[in-house]
């Protein structure tokens, strides 16, 4: 008999960050982008989400989460931004017998952005300077997943996993020019792809003449 | 991807190739312990600046064993050996004179660690 269960709520969160960086060269200041920056983020997030036992075999969980989110900077920057994400998740799980199953996964998936990216830092020895960027956006992953798992000899379990997916606003490093030079900043370098083969093995050893002998692998590729 | 300064398609900064964990482990019933190795398979990763193309890696083999051993309930002896072969640590920056599409490359900065293996053993009394 068909089961349906069905789940809502929602969370706020408030982030704050401040910071001064200062750069000089022979006791002269150079004035760095986002060098003294202030960010306050207000998120947030309502959700609902249903479970369909569609039969024994297959089950359905669908839903969908909507962030806001508005983010103010102050100090070398006066900026605010607003944000809005719908996220929705789909899973279905296909349950041949009781040590098989196969899930297909479609969902998307939004970045936290780290607020130490809006404000200047050096590390003179290693990466030079970094100034801060006030226009970073959040990275949003479309993410398409199919799963196989199969458990064998009581302990084994073989779980094979393929993932796919599509990001929209990559975050990484862009130049951002001020008037004391081009500098690296966190920032969006646009879309890109990323691909994951994820193989996981618990393998019991007792038929290969060792009583109580696991081997485990745990091994994601891109 | 897309690199902003080359225009050349590329990985994302920090993003690891691959992550390979092996390992093995045996409960020995007879002499109240539990024993295993493991092998981890490293890592590599790049990172894309305005004038810096920085590698860091971290070679493979890693290697770790140890001994779990539970004479009764209350008492617990473990012996682990970590980084049995050693791992080496490599860290390398190709700086460029300005943005790496126009400029020349300056200076290459490479930074190697060679780690030693370590040995830990704990005891544990339950009360």
């Amino acid at each position: 008999m068909p089961e349906l269960t069905l789940e809502t709520g929602g969370e706020g969160a408030f982030n704050f960050l401040g910071g001064k960086t200062a750069f000089l060269v022979n006791g002269v200041n150079q004035p760095l982008p986002s060098a003294h920056a202030h960010v306050e983020e207000q998120r947030g997030e309502l959700f609902a989400q249903g479970t369909w036992k569609i039969d024994p075999e297959w089950m359905l969980e669908a839903g969908m989460r909507a962030e806001y989110s508005t983010i103010i900077e102050s100090g070398s920057t006066r900026l605010t931004r607003s944000f809005f994400y719908p996220k929705p998740r789909a899973v279905l799980t296909w349950s041949p017998d009781k040590d098989t199953q196969v899930r297909l996964r479609v969902e998307k998936v939004v970045g936290q952005l780290d607020f130490n990216n809006f404000i200047a830092s050096a590390n003179l020895s290693a990466t030079g300077i970094t100034v801060g960027n006030e226009n970073l956006r959040p990275d949003q992953h479309s993410q398409y997943e199919i799963s196989f798992e199969r458990h064998f000899w009581q302990k084994g379990a073989f779980v094979l996993t393929l993932m796919h997916e599509d990001i929209k606003d990559v975050v990484d490093y862009v130049p951002i020019a001020s008037p004391s030079g081009t500098f690296d900043a966190p920032g969006n370098i646009g879309n890109g792809q990323d691909n994951q083969i994820t193989a996981q093995i618990t393998l019991p050893l007792d038929k290969l003449f060792i009583p109580d002998g696991l081997l485990t692998t745990r091994a994601p590729s891109t | 991807m897309r690199d902003p300064v080359t225009g050349t398609n590329r990985v994302i900064s920090g993003q690891r190739p691959q992550n390979i964990n092996v390992a093995f482990s045996q409960d020995v019933n007879s002499l109240s312990s539990t024993w295993g190795v493991s092998y981890y398979n490293g890592w590599d990763e790049e990172y894309f600046r305005l004038q810096q193309l920085r590698h860091r890696k971290l070679s493979a083999p890693y290697f770790s064993a140890f001994w779990d051993y539970k004479p009764s309930p209350e008492w617990r002896f473990h012996l682990e050996a970590d980084d049995i072969t050693g791992f080496v640590f490599h860290d390398v920056k190709f700086n460029y004179a300005g943005p790496r599409n126009v400029a020349a490359l300056n200076n290459i900065d490479v930074f190697t660690a060679n780690a030693i293996p370590h040995i830990e053993f704990q005891i544990r009394r339950t009360f």
